[in-house]
């Protein structure tokens, strides 16, 4: 009798506790991280009573978490990877439209520059045609400083993000070592931390986009967080802080190193995973790498047409000096960390293996060592970085003036700046060297028809190169050079004079007389421009097999093959971490449509608990009026 | 038994809307550009290929264009050359004509007259402009009037270079004709010696025709024609030997060393012919000399034929400047040709690479708006069965 009340009072109890479980469910159906709880009932231990053991109702036994580890770390596992992902897609993405924009992309003002040199071949001595030369020129030159700087915007964009990441990190590793603290409290208490776990595996899934994790429970509950690829992130003794500081490499940009938790110290770490793994190789791949090939077209056009250039004469008779100049290129700096004096002075040792990589040179108290700084692999180095016999690798020499100590480190960037920092060099149109050093002419008044003409400049260091010499036949097979020597003729052999080669062909007599000489006063001679021109398709890296405009084609290739693999991965990532939560969803998420019904059930299991209480009140009155009489 | 949680299904069909948005704006973004490529990453070789394509394109035009300024030199050049030409016919018929026996010294004065005015013509052709205002016959110097005349004798101040332009793939045509070439070395004579009279003739020996019989064979030294008496002759060599003797009759040849020498009229005893190698000398001055040898007029038998020689050989000369002039025209001509040629080619080669490009680059319409429509389908239906799927709850019955 007692327990037929006892059990109703105790399932009104159980019930309204189901319905508070269902109502915070309910209220629950958006809250990120929520996992769904139950109301574990169970039956009340039975009491003996005339030989019957009957229950004694219904007890709440706890409110379960519904919720599954190896799903919780698939997810964090997704997350690692899709963090590294996302940024990298994203930048390439950038870089890709930055490359494809037909408004600014480069090869449309690499022909036209090109076009403009072709142009004045028609007519070398017209100002107009010299002056759109270098028209297009500084239209080239602006082309390739807005993609540059625009790169490197984008470098700082990512150091800046760098620095928003590292601080949301430690926000949230802090938060992850205080819920630590408190669930450990809380876990063998009377209130289970089903809250706190919930908001702990939120911060952890946020965490792992961030920065890539994998977690650890120990047994006390508390999680340890480790960064990827190795870095411990948070212990049982609390968080350790990341800080992002300036790169001693590299003044300009940040790299993250961890403070210990307990000691304080310091010490440069390496992230793979997550959003600022991926921002960090997105600099490095990405960003770098696109601008150093970019600067390696710029730097190999300048480069090429500048030398062309200096072959050639200008309306004034002069050598022709550079078209381009190109800021900051070649650049090698020493590491703050460094103990040494040295500093290295980079050149382009040969353009047909130059490469357009950066470096990182290490020295070790013997040797040098030059780690490709977008793959990280070490290049062969010839040499010992003397003047005479400088370090040579990937198509650059490298001169160490000062002493060096061991573990210094230095940044060789030939390229890096080059996009930026090209600009037109020649203001004066005159000074554009459109013609040849030297002109070769046969006196008007020889009596044979032999001919002169010059096949090209061998040595355009040749100190006598624009010296005038006289070449005259004593006889048909004998020639004098200024009067003097005696040398013999052979139709069609090619002569090399003062730096220059020439041929003299057909039958000269004695005293038919040829003369080579400075090619001032030529305005109209185009040699040079032809000459100029001539490398809008000839190969220059790569042994001659790439040309200035197939390096700038590779690069939008390659960005675009990155790109779209990268998309390809997102996706792929997307779909995997999709699954992970919806796998967890399935488990954990809150159910709408079970809610209701479980409203239902239990508002129908409460109504008839409370029938259980009518009854039993009129059972009891039924028996106290039957008693009374 | 799969629960399904209601906030997931929510994400979810959202994350289908999102993506099926991305693709209607995609495919929308495709057919607003008429491009099928518009990043690198929508197709990477394709791009690459589309940037080597439209640099061949960009070539092309310009290879046209140069040849368009290389046309316009050259087209300028063949007039000047034809007017040369004519002007020398004219001076041709000129020589022929003075050199009539019914030409009196005045007559023959006014020839001169004419034959400088022809040679003052053929510097201001010389002299041509292509159009730009460089001078086309001046080699490489040609911002400055390359012929100069003064005091009969012409100078040329233009130097042997000539100006080569790019019309086609590694294909280059001469835009012009220096100058030197043209005007200034004009074979004398015959191409290989030269005969004259002495002047201190006394008899009217005459040369008239100088010809090549065994090519190659003439040393070149100077040699002299010495009439030992009216009938005989001795030729002598550059070191004073004799190394042939002969008996003369008015209208023979004299042959030697393979060279052929027709002397007409009486020579004299010791009249002597001097043969020299022949060399080169300008149009200018070949018509000078003509007009020289006119002026000098025809008094004495000695004088007539000197006179005769000396017109004799003009005509040689003309006849040799006509032919540079002739032949330099006709290189010209090919020159046209093959930039027409060239341009045809380079047409042809860029209809190709537009094929091409096209089929790389360009969007298929009928596909691409038959994409987009399916695209579109799918958004509605995505967005439909997203309203309705929310609708259904439980809720909703209680």
């Amino acid at each position: 009798m007692s327990g037929f009340f006892t059990s109703g009072l105790s399932a009104l109890t159980g019930i309204r506790t189901a319905l508070d479980v269902t109502g915070q469910n309910i209220a629950n159906v958006n809250t990120p991280g929520y996992s769904r709880q139950r109301a574990d009932l169970i039956p009340s231990q039975p009491q003996r009573t005339l030989g019957n053991s009957v229950g004694n109702g219904v007890v709440v036994d706890g409110l379960t978490r519904i919720y599954n580890q190896f799903v919780f770390d698939s997810i964090v596992d997704t997350t690692s990877a899709q963090g590294r992902l996302s940024q990298l897609s994203t930048y390439s993405d950038r870089v890709n439209n930055l490359l494809a924009d037909p408004e600014s992309g480069i090869a449309p003002t690499i022909q036209a520059f090109f076009d403009s040199i072709q142009d004045a071949t028609a007519d070398p001595a017209s100002i107009e045609l010299r002056q759109a030369v270098l028209g297009e020129a500084q239209a080239l030159a602006n082309r390739f400083n807005r993609i540059g700087d625009e790169l490197e915007n984008i470098a700082a964009e990512i150091d800046r993000n760098i620095g928003a990441t590292v601080d949301e990190i430690n926000a949230l590793s802090s938060e992850v070592a205080d819920l630590n603290n408190r669930i450990a409290a809380q876990q063998n208490g009377p209130i289970p931390p089903n809250d706190l776990l919930d908001q702990r595996d939120l911060a952890l899934t946020r965490l792992a986009d961030l920065i890539g994790i994998e977690t650890v429970e120990d047994s006390a509950g508390s999680v340890n967080v480790i960064a990827l690829p190795g870095v411990s992130l948070v212990t049982s003794g609390g968080a350790n802080e990341l800080v992002a500081t300036d790169d001693p490499l590299n003044p300009t940009r940040r790299r993250i190193e961890l403070r210990s938790g307990q000691t304080g110290a310091t010490s440069p770490i390496e992230l793979s995973s997550g959003q600022l793994g991926g921002l960090m190789a997105a600099r490095t791949t990405i960003v770098d790498n696109t601008r150093d090939l970019l600067g390696q077209t710029a730097l190999t056009l300048a480069t090429t047409l500048n030398t062309q250039a200096a072959r050639g004469l200008d309306l004034a008779g002069n050598f022709g000096n550079d078209i381009f100049a190109v800021d900051g290129a070649l650049s090698a700096r020493p590491s703050a960390d460094n103990t040494g004096s040295a500093s290295l002075t980079v050149s382009i040792d040969d353009l047909a293996t130059f490469t357009g990589d950066s470096y990182e040179l290490l020295f070790n108290g013997t040797n040098y060592q030059a780690i490709r700084q977008s793959d990280g692999e070490a290049v062969t180095i010839t040499g010992t970085g003397s003047g005479a016999d400088p370090l040579r690798f990937n198509g650059i020499s490298i001169v160490v003036a000062g002493v060096p100590t061991a573990d210094d480190r230095f940044a060789v960037e030939p390229t890096r700046a080059a996009a930026s920092g090209i600009r037109l060099a020649l203001s004066d149109a005159e000074d554009l060297a459109f013609a040849a050093p030297v002109s070769a002419e046969a006196d008007l008044s020889n009596v044979s028809g032999a001919a002169i003409s010059i096949n090209t400049t061998v040595d355009i260091d040749d100190p006598d190169l624009l010296s005038s010499s006289v070449i005259e036949f004593v006889n048909p097979t004998t020639y004098t050079v200024n009067g003097a020597g005696s040398f013999t003729y052979v139709d069609g052999d090619p002569i090399t004079l003062n730096g220059t080669e020439f041929t003299i062909s057909g039958s000269p007599v004695a005293g038919d007389t040829f003369r080579l000489q400075a090619n001032t006063n030529a305005f109209g001679d185009n040699r040079n421009a032809i000459e100029l021109a001539g490398f809008r398709d000839r190969g220059v890296l790569d042994n001659g097999r790439t040309g200035i405009v197939g390096s700038y084609g590779r690069i939008v290739t390659d960005s675009g093959i990155r790109t779209r693999n990268l998309q390809a991965s997102v996706e792929a990532q997307d779909a995997l971490r999709s699954a992970a939560v919806r796998q967890q969803q399935e488990v954990s998420g809150v159910d709408l449509d079970e809610e209701a019904a479980n409203l239902v059930r239990f508002q129908q299991a409460y109504q008839a608990a409370t029938q259980l209480i009518a009854i039993s009140d009129s059972l009891f009155d039924s028996l106290i009026g039957a008693v009374r009489r | 038994m799969t629960r399904v949680a209601t906030l997931d299904t929510f994400n979810r069909a959202l994350q289908r809307i999102t993506d099926a948005n991305a693709r209607v704006a995609r495919a929308q973004e495709q057919i607003a550009t008429g491009t099928r490529i518009t990043t690198p990453a929508d197709d990477p070789y394709g791009a690459a290929q589309v940037l080597l394509f439209e640099q061949n394109l960009a070539a092309l035009t310009q290879f046209t264009r140069n040849a368009d300024s290389a046309e316009v030199r050259l087209q300028r050049e063949e007039v000047s050359l034809t007017s040369a030409g004519d002007l020398l016919q004219r001076a041709r018929e000129l020589l022929i004509q003075a050199n009539n026996a019914n030409q009196s010294d005045e007559t023959r004065g006014f020839v001169a007259v004419e034959l400088r005015e022809i040679r003052d013509q053929l510097v201001d052709i010389a002299n041509s402009e292509d159009g730009r205002g460089r001078f086309l016959f001046a080699g490489s110097r040609d911002t400055e009037a390359p012929f100069v005349l003064s005091g009969g004798s012409v100078n040329y101040g233009g130097d042997q270079g000539t100006r080569n332009i790019q019309i086609g793939e590694g294909l280059f045509v001469e835009a012009g004709d220096d100058g030197a070439s043209v005007f200034m070395r004009i074979p004398r004579g015959n191409g290989t010696f030269v005969a004259t009279p002495s002047l201190a003739n006394t008899g009217n020996g005459i040369i008239a025709r100088q010809s090549v019989v065994s090519p190659g064979t003439y040393t070149g030294e100077n040699l002299t024609i010495e009439f030992t008496a009216a009938d005989s002759y001795d030729v002598i060599d550059s070191g004073g030997a004799t190394i042939a003797t002969g008996s003369f009759a008015a209208g023979d040849t004299i042959v030697v060393q393979g060279i052929a020498v027709e002397i007409n009229g009486e020579p004299q005893v010791g009249d002597e012919f001097d043969i020299s190698v022949a060399g080169f000398q300008s149009v200018f001055s070949a018509i000078e000399d003509a007009a020289v040898a006119l002026d000098a007029g025809a008094s004495t038998a000695a004088a007539r034929a000197a006179l005769s020689s000396s017109l004799n050989r003009g005509l040689d000369d003309l006849d040799q400047a006509l032919g540079i002039v002739l032949e330099t025209r006709a290189t010209v001509g090919t020159r046209l040709r093959s930039i027409d040629a060239q341009r045809d080619l380079n047409a042809s080669y860029a209809l190709i690479t537009q094929e091409v490009l096209g089929e790389i680059r360009d969007l298929d319409y009928t596909q691409a708006i038959s994409e987009l429509s399916q695209q579109l389908t799918a958004l509605e239906a995505a967005q439909q069965s997203f309203v309705r799927i929310q609708g259904l709850s439980l809720f909703n019955v209680l």
